[in-house]
């Protein structure tokens, strides 16, 4: 595991149509807040772990190049990390490693996107596909979840309600989210329920909004940490795994490589029972149904009984293990950060300065990301405790 | 069957955009409209900038409006190339670029394609700014002239809508 390491700031910019200001100064709003929320300046930082997803989205081809000052990383090492929607959580482990490497002691790590900079997003994810064979019926990530979103329905006897139920738990705590972007005031499943199917079986209430936004991170070495704050959230696991593109010969119900992640980060925090052990969990949810596909990836319960653990109201914010206290990657959606603000969600609640979206207690919580179709999934698990 | 080993795809890819400049790019260009070039400078280490940035350099300074200074139209040449060839490829049919190019104000300058040869790319040391202004010198007459240490003046455009080439070039005085 290297050295112990610890968030000591987080910094995070509203998710909304960033109209105000350009890319660095996006970046450079999440790094100042995440300077100020623990006291340290520019200069305190050693190494810059970049994060942004596909230049495709704003047509800035090598942004790290246009975003290296804007992240204080002016005559420091900046090393650009990219895996598509999970590069925030990939950003985010990145920083993390270079610090319980030995080789830095503070370290900055920054991920955002503007996807209101280009026409569609969906255009941009369209050239993520192979060109051989792949990019032909492209319509973006919707129509590539709903494929997902059937089978997961399907194979396990789930009624279409399920995703619309998961999508109102969501945006109605995003309600205590000053960052997240769609907060709407009595939300309800019939307001759900009654908006327009855009690609069977998912209705746009099952999706997830188009934002611009950058989440920062600050790492640090253990020796450092008690000078700092009195509030770190320890790093206790993390775990990036990848699996191959050949879609065709996956079941996307089964997300094998997400419980692979899950098993890594569990066994070095020492986690057995999830379910029982994590107080606060934050996932990648950027469709409605995957918030309950990811709970089986996590190993909250088995393979098919997301829906049922999400039946029994463990999930809700009154529940014994709240999922998106924030209201998740369905009510903030910028890919670029939004995976480190799952990170940054989890670093907070055990920091316990998550304000009206506290889960009063957490001591042990987990952020999730994933990105690539179904290929890259991120894992960070953080304690109160070291 | 043939094995088609050697077969290629070819592809074409046109992606709309509109980037946002924010405050202070924002300001800089509407300096330019009004034939005005615009600095900015640090209230730490003093530097002006111009063109604008959004951020000092060194000092992680972010800008503000109240740093902004009014410099001339004018300054002195630091480095410049001549082009005298063009290296690539042929400009593509107006059309396929307007669909490249959403924002149809900037179909009209090079934004991916330079300007035809013979011009002169220059950094331009405005007077009164500590940094130093890339843009372009063009007309034989003023290349000829041109030198390390040159004085130029802007040439601003007829027609100024807030962009960069709202100062079409500078020629040499």
């Amino acid at each position: 595991m290297g050295r112990r390491v610890a968030v000591v700031g987080v910094g995070m910019t509203e998710n909304k149509s960033h109209w105000d200001c350009s890319m660095p100064a996006l970046y450079r709003l999440a790094v100042t807040r995440a300077l100020a929320d623990c006291g340290l300046t520019h200069r305190d930082i050693q190494a810059i772990s970049f994060g942004h997803s596909p230049e495709y989205f704003e047509g800035i081809n090598h942004p790290e190049k246009w975003l290296a000052e804007a992240c204080g990383g002016y005559l420091k090492p900046v090393f650009r990390i990219h895996t598509g929607g999970t590069v925030g959580g990939s950003a985010a482990i990145g920083g993390y490693y270079l610090v319980a490497s030995g080789m830095f002691d503070v370290v900055m790590a920054v991920s955002g996107n503007k996807l209101n900079e280009t026409a569609s997003a969906q255009i941009g994810l369209g050239t993520v596909y192979d060109p051989i064979i792949g990019r032909q019926f492209n319509t973006g990530a919707p129509s590539a979840v709903a494929l997902q979103s059937l089978r997961y329905m399907s194979k396990y006897g789930y009624d279409e309600d399920y995703g619309i139920r998961a999508a109102v738990q969501n945006r109605q705590n995003a309600m205590n989210n000053p960052y997240a972007q769609l907060k709407i005031p009595g939300y309800n499943f019939e307001m759900a329920k009654s908006t327009p199917m855009l690609c069977y079986p998912l209705r746009l209430a099952d999706m997830c909004p188009t934002s611009d936004a950058a989440c920062a991170m600050i790492f640090v070495a253990e020796d450092r940490v008690k000078k700092i704050t009195d509030r770190p959230a320890w790093v206790k696991g993390t775990a990036a795994v990848s699996a191959g593109v050949y879609y065709a010969d996956r079941d996307w119900a089964v997300p094998i490589e997400l419980r692979k992640a899950a098993e890594i980060a569990y066994k070095q925090a020492g986690i057995k029972d999830p379910l029982k052990e994590l107080d606060v969990i934050e996932l990648y949810n950027a469709f409605s149904w995957q918030e309950l596909v990811w709970y089986e990836g996590i190993k909250l319960c088995d393979w098919g009984e997301g829906g049922r653990l999400f039946d029994k109201g463990i999930t809700a914010m009154t529940g014994s293990l709240p999922s998106n206290p924030s209201g998740g990657v369905l009510c903030a959606n910028s890919i670029g950060a939004a995976a480190m603000f799952r990170k940054a969600e989890a670093a907070l609640q055990v920091m316990g300065k998550a304000g009206a979206r506290q889960v009063q207690g957490a001591k042990l919580s987990l952020g999730h990301g994933w990105g690539g179709a179904i290929q890259f999934h991120t894992i960070m698990i953080f304690g109160s405790e070291k | 069957m043939e094995s088609n080993q050697y077969r290629v795809l070819e592809g074409n890819i046109s992606v709309p955009y509109r980037w946002t400049p924010g405050d202070i790019y924002g300001r800089f260009l509407g300096g330019l409209k009004e034939k005005k070039i615009l600095g900015f400078r640090c209230p730490e280490c003093k530097k002006v900038y111009a063109p604008a940035t959004d951020i000092c350099t060194a000092c992680y300074y972010g800008f503000k409006p109240e740093d902004q200074v009014e410099l001339p139209d004018a300054g002195v040449v630091k480095s410049f190339t001549v082009v005298r060839a063009n290296l690539w490829p042929p400009k593509p049919d107006p059309e396929v670029v307007s669909k490249a190019i959403a924002p149809t104000k900037l179909v009209d300058h090079p934004l991916l394609w330079p300007p035809d040869p013979p011009y002169a790319l220059v950094a331009v040391r405005i007077e009164g700014a500590d940094t130093d202004f890339i843009h372009m010198v063009k007309g034989e007459k003023n290349l000829g002239k041109l030198k390390v240490g040159s004085k130029v003046k802007a040439v601003w455009g007829e027609q100024r809508e807030g962009y960069l080439l709202d100062l079409d070039h500078f020629e040499v005085v």
